[in-house]
């Protein structure tokens, strides 16, 4: 920080003074009062472990969120898999009704069962070959292929 | 055609410019256009401002690690292998145990290591301590633990140095954990540089000066160590002073890979254009961190702003485009000034360090980044 005097007349001064009576004159100066209250009790109140326990459980989500928007079509796929939730029990106190093993292969010959089945068969091909993949990572033996694609 | 990227080194520089050039050529990668790969001999990435925070037992070394796979987007390739050579004209690399692999654009982010078997107070004979690595953070947690009087000296022994903050946050922080047991007054502390003022960034020299005489650390400039007793604790100065110690914690010199030399990208730091990162020998090869001879502080800051810019450029050239982001130098680092206070620094190519007034939410900063910077690791932030 500069040891020089501070000169009242001086252009950074003015225009401090400026944006102070704005603040003022726009009732902002009160809020701003009122946050540097809050601040202040934060500064009483918080320790480095609040500050570390915090941050990290953000960051975890932060990861989450970040996974998520690297993926948009997981994210599509999952508001399809909610709305058919939704749509399976609108009132979860009135499930469906019990299906036994012929109710099943009944239902086997329903289109709609038939499309559901058929997504559900291509999710359990992907998650296998994403665990594939995962172990493939962490696997820190694994010989690499050189040739280009 | 496929463009190969490839980046050596899986530390800061190398893991956030793969999770954004991932992130930047979306399109390319997933169109099959672009391959991105790292080549790390470390599957482990490793967040070394945490062991500065080992000694105190304010972190633990686990805290400083996680598998790269956890970190590194799952359509950027992991090699976990050693480059023995870069083989520019040809553009391809030797590996340890993988044969050789092609390369289009090349980014070389393989950092800087201690040089502790030629650095007075280390190697074999030496008792010196270091908190650069886990083992030795633990090792100098247990010395601080029992030290309860005596004479602690925290010398800069060798330059460059990595982070270069952490000579003066720690005297500060042990002044102020001593302070905080009762034990300060049967502790003496001293500080050692070897240029003629307290730090080489001329600012933190002087925010330094008048806090250090304020605490009772003692502090001794233009002191080079040429050897280190240990026997008798007494290190023995190229100016001729001698300086006995209790405890030693020495900054020890770094150096780069020798991959660097072996390779001809520097004779011993890996040579850029200061504003393009582009290699001063090689073309199509770039070099982001620590390892580079940029004009600047070798802080893990300059890494993640440099690794923007590598990105930008390699993007335009996958591109067709004229490369057009250049890295201005921009730096920042928080500066620690106790235990429940700090500051921070920041400057670039054009504009003057200024350290700003010391306060409680900036060391709340500094806590709160070391746990943010996992998603800085993954491109986010």
């Amino acid at each position: 920080m500069s040891e020089e005097p501070i000169d009242p007349d001086s252009e950074a001064v003015q225009h401090a003074l400026e944006t102070l009576v704005e603040l003022e004159e726009t009732g902002t100066l009160d809020d701003l009062a009122d946050a540097a209250n809050l601040v202040s009790l934060a500064s009483e109140a918080v320790d480095d472990d609040m500050v570390r326990s915090t941050m990290r459980a953000m960051v975890h989500a932060g990861e989450l969120f970040d996974t998520a928007a690297g993926e948009p079509e997981a994210l599509r796929n999952l508001e399809v898999m909610t709305a058919a939730l939704s749509e399976t029990a609108p009132d979860p106190a009135t499930a469906p009704d019990q299906v036994g093993m012929i109710g099943m292969m009944r239902k086997m010959n329903d289109p709609k069962t038939k499309r559901g089945m058929g997504f559900l068969v291509q999710l359990l091909h992907e998650l296998g070959d994403q665990l594939e993949q995962r172990a493939h990572r962490y696997d820190f033996e694994t010989e690499i292929e050189t040739e280009r694609p | 055609m496929t463009h190969d990227i490839v980046i050596v080194g899986g530390g800061v520089g190398g893991t956030v410019t793969a999770n954004r050039l991932r992130k930047k050529l979306q399109r390319e990668v997933s169109g099959g256009n672009v391959r991105i790969r790292i080549v790390s001999d470390n599957p482990e990435h490793v967040y070394k401002p945490t062991f500065f925070y080992v000694p105190w037992g304010e972190s633990e070394p686990e805290d400083a690690r996680r598998p790269l796979a956890d970190l590194v987007d799952r359509r950027v390739e992991l090699i976990y292998d050693r480059v023995t050579h870069i083989d520019t004209s040809g553009k391809s690399l030797d590996l340890s145990e993988n044969g050789s692999m092609p390369y289009d654009y090349l980014v070389v982010a393989t950092g800087a290591m201690p040089d502790l078997d030629d650095t007075p107070g280390f190697g074999p004979d030496g008792d010196g301590h270091h908190f650069y690595d886990a083992e030795a953070a633990m090792a100098l947690r247990q010395e601080l633990s029992a030290f309860d009087e005596g004479h602690l000296v925290l010398s800069v022994i060798g330059t460059p140095h990595v982070c270069p903050a952490a000579p003066v946050e720690f005297t500060m922080l042990a002044d102020s954990r001593f302070r905080k047991l009762g034990k300060r007054d049967d502790i003496d502390i001293t500080y050692t540089y070897p240029l003629p003022r307290l730090h080489s960034v001329g600012p933190v020299a002087e925010w330094a000066e008048p806090r250090y005489a304020e605490r009772d650390i003692q502090t001794q400039t233009m002191f080079n160590p040429e050897t280190v007793d240990s026997g008798n604790s007494v290190i023995h100065t190229v100016e001729g002073t001698d300086l006995e110690y209790d405890l030693l914690v020495g900054i020890p010199e770094f150096e780069p890979s020798p991959l660097i030399a072996k390779s001809g990208l520097g004779d011993t730091w890996m040579e850029v254009d200061k504003h393009t990162l582009e290699s001063d020998h090689a073309e199509d090869v770039f070099g982001i961190g620590d390892v580079t001879n940029l004009p600047t502080s070798k802080a893990g800051s300059v890494a993640h702003y440099a690794a923007g810019t590598v990105v930008d450029r390699i993007a335009a050239l996958v591109r067709g485009h004229e490369p057009r982001t250049i890295f201005e130098g921009d730096t920042i680092c928080f500066l620690e000034a106790g235990a429940d206070e700090g500051s921070h620094i920041s400057f670039d190519y054009e504009t003057d360090p200024v350290v700003r007034d010391q306060s409680e939410f900036v060391h709340w900063a500094k806590f709160a980044y070391n746990e943010m910077y996992w998603l800085t690791a993954r491109g986010l932030a």
